[in-house]
């Protein structure tokens, strides 16, 4: 094998134009996120924890996308790897957007996290708030946000800090601690991701549970952090960047790999609804009750599969159309859109009891699909940061003992 | 007879001109001189290997392999019985009612259908390479070098109008071929009598 001739920019020079546009479309979000105050923090909030959440995946991808490379000893993506670790730099800013969401616990007629406030309404709803307050109480909620930032923020710098190390001197043991790095994480990663999951979006219906759920957010943040990779990337080429490092066959892969993420994610998916429609325990289908005798039933049961899985599927199973740019673009937009719908159908339909004790949900969809503006504005804000980081570091890691093979991938 | 009906199937095996004959102890080696002889226009009898060469369907210039409509249809055809035999068995023959739940209860004939799915797919997949390449049982295997199952490569050119006997020569020797012979179209190795 000869070696890579790789003639394209090693330095990321971010574009003076989409930087303007990308703080643009972030500014909008937040005109949209301060207007929608008018009908109530409650719906403001929502639609904030849903997008703080939706782009928190993102670094959350990334940082899995690294580390399963590196357990797996694959090499197929380290011409790309500048991206993912770029994404890792969101956290400290997800911190932010995380706190903002716990802005609402100054509102005391907030409904968005009914646990803060708990009202005793003397019925079995209150009490099983009550016998939840241990677990669901702020201060608490602090300290296990305390801890996932911590461990993200730390294993993302101690990584990531690897690989910059590896660009000075191009030694193994750099790509060696990286790996020994990656094992503990997986274990991190799996317990934050499923505790951050209960916390941030399940507990916005306290008095319910699904045992799937830090699963089902996994293979929601896994199948939109593929989508996003694969538009950033066309996004670099099309600014010039990684014309020949990343070629057809690293699409191929990723376009493998998001096809693997939505038929993974169908499966929780329905999974989860399954379970609970067979064991039809009050306690959980309440959940289900408020989204299938409302209009939310075409939101949850029929666009948020349509999109996640069924479009993904029919459109990636061929296999030249994984090594179509177009066609794997398109794909990606329809998993990006799934994972609004997704949250959104969790946060904003938030049931509660009507006078006959039947679970009727507090939105409708038409009140609330607005908030996908907020998820936008705050990519914009992804965007900006990422490339930023993007900057900061050489575009082609050329020193990973890797590249070579990375520079060859043929499929 | 399950042979000629499997000709019937999927065409003839190809069994009409004489061959020539390149034996290849490196797997690059082998795959240039493909592409060499692609180039050259020679048509290829096939091109045999111990294993399966990265590359090496796209330097003969295979066409897209057709197994994939094969399983595609066959997994369709398992979720439509598993959604007929369901309904069939639950609702239209005999309507069960468990637990309460619809007369219908189409949510829990989905695992039936995803797993008849997957296993009708795959077993119509084997089914179908068996068929693409014809194998069956009783047939007789059929080598061009001895160790061709072990650590030798070997490219079999049709003798046809197009062949040039110089040029395919002179492009196995470039590619460091061990060995070079014209044989009979039924030619086998073992039958020869060479020492495996």
């Amino acid at each position: 094998m000869s070696a890579p001739v790789i003639d394209e920019p090693e330095k990321f020079a971010f574009p003076p134009l989409l930087k303007m546009a990308s703080l643009g479309v972030f500014l909008l979000g937040m005109v949209v996120f301060g207007l929608s105050f008018i009908g109530g923090a409650d719906l403001a909030f929502g639609g904030w924890a849903i997008a703080s959440w939706y782009v928190l995946g993102f670094p959350l991808f990334a940082m899995f996308f690294l580390c399963i490379n590196h357990l797996s000893n694959a090499g197929w993506h380290v011409t790309m790897k500048r991206v993912p670790e770029a994404w890792t730099r969101w956290f400290p800013v997800g911190l932010v957007t995380i706190l903002i969401v716990t802005a609402s616990f100054l509102w005391h007629d907030n409904q968005l996290y009914e646990w803060v406030h708990p009202h005793d309404h003397g019925d079995l709803h209150s009490e099983l708030i009550a016998h939840k307050q241990p677990w669901m109480n702020p201060q608490f909620f602090y300290i296990r946000m305390a801890i996932y930032f911590v461990l993200w923020i730390a294993f993302a710098w101690m990584i990531v800090g690897q690989s910059r190390k590896q660009d000075v001197d191009g030694d193994v043991k750099h790509t060696l601690r990286g790996k020994a790095l990656s094992a503990p994480f997986g274990i991190v990663f799996g317990l934050s991701v499923t505790f951050a999951s209960m916390d941030y979006i399940m507990s916005v219906e306290p008095a319910w549970f699904s045992t799937m759920y830090g699963v089902y957010h996994f293979a929601g943040i896994i199948e939109s952090g593929f989508a996003m990779l694969i538009l950033v990337l066309l996004l670099l080429r099309r600014l010039g960047y990684y014309k020949t490092a990343v070629n057809e066959n690293h699409f191929h892969n990723l376009g493998i790999w998001l096809l693997a993420a939505a038929t993974f994610w169908a499966y929780i998916w329905f999974c989860q609804f399954m379970l609970i429609w067979y064991s039809n325990i009050p306690e959980e289908t309440g959940h289900f009750l408020a989204r299938w005798n409302t209009p939310w039933f075409w939101v949850t049961f029929i666009v948020n599969p349509v999109l996640n899985w069924a479009l993904v599927f029919l459109l990636l199973l061929p296999r030249p159309n994984k090594r179509n740019t177009k066609v794997l673009a398109i794909a990606a937009v329809f998993a990006l859109l799934g994972r609004f719908v997704d949250i959104w159908q969790f946060v904003s339909p938030r049931p509660h009891a009507n006078a006959e004790g039947v679970p009727v949900p507090h939105y409708m969809p038409w009140e609330t699909f607005w908030q996908v503006f907020i998820v936008v504005g705050m990519i914009g804000g992804f965007l900006f940061v990422t490339l930023w980081a993007l900057e900061k570091a050489p575009l082609l890691a050329k020193k990973d003992p890797y590249f070579d093979e990375s520079v060859h991938h043929h499929l | 007879m399950l042979k000629s009906l499997l000709d019937s199937l999927f065409g003839r095996e190809k069994q009409r001109d004489r061959l020539f004959l390149g034996v290849f102890t490196d797997e690059d080696h082998v795959l240039d001189a493909t592409k060499a002889c692609r180039k050259a226009g020679f048509n290829f009898y096939d091109v045999f290997s111990p294993y399966a060469v990265h590359g090496l369907d796209r330097a003969m210039g295979l066409p897209f392999s057709k197994i994939t409509y094969v399983t595609f249809l066959c997994g369709l055809m398992g979720t439509c019985i598993g959604f007929f035999g369901m309904g069939y068995v639950s609702w239209w023959d005999w309507p069960v009612n468990i637990g309460g739940k619809e007369p219908f209860p189409f949510s829990a004939f989905v695992p039936v259908m995803f797993e008849l799915t997957v296993l009708i797919g795959g077993l119509c997949t084997m089914l179908g390479l068996f068929a693409f390449c014809r194998l069956f049982p009783g047939k007789k295997p059929r080598l061009f070098h001895p160790r061709v199952t072990d650590d030798r490569f070997v490219i079999a050119i049709e003798i046809d109008e197009d062949f040039d006997d110089a040029r395919c020569r002179e492009i196995f020797t470039t590619n460091h071929a061990e060995e070079m012979k014209e044989v009979a179209p039924d030619y086998d190795a073992l039958s020869e009598g060479g020492a495996a």
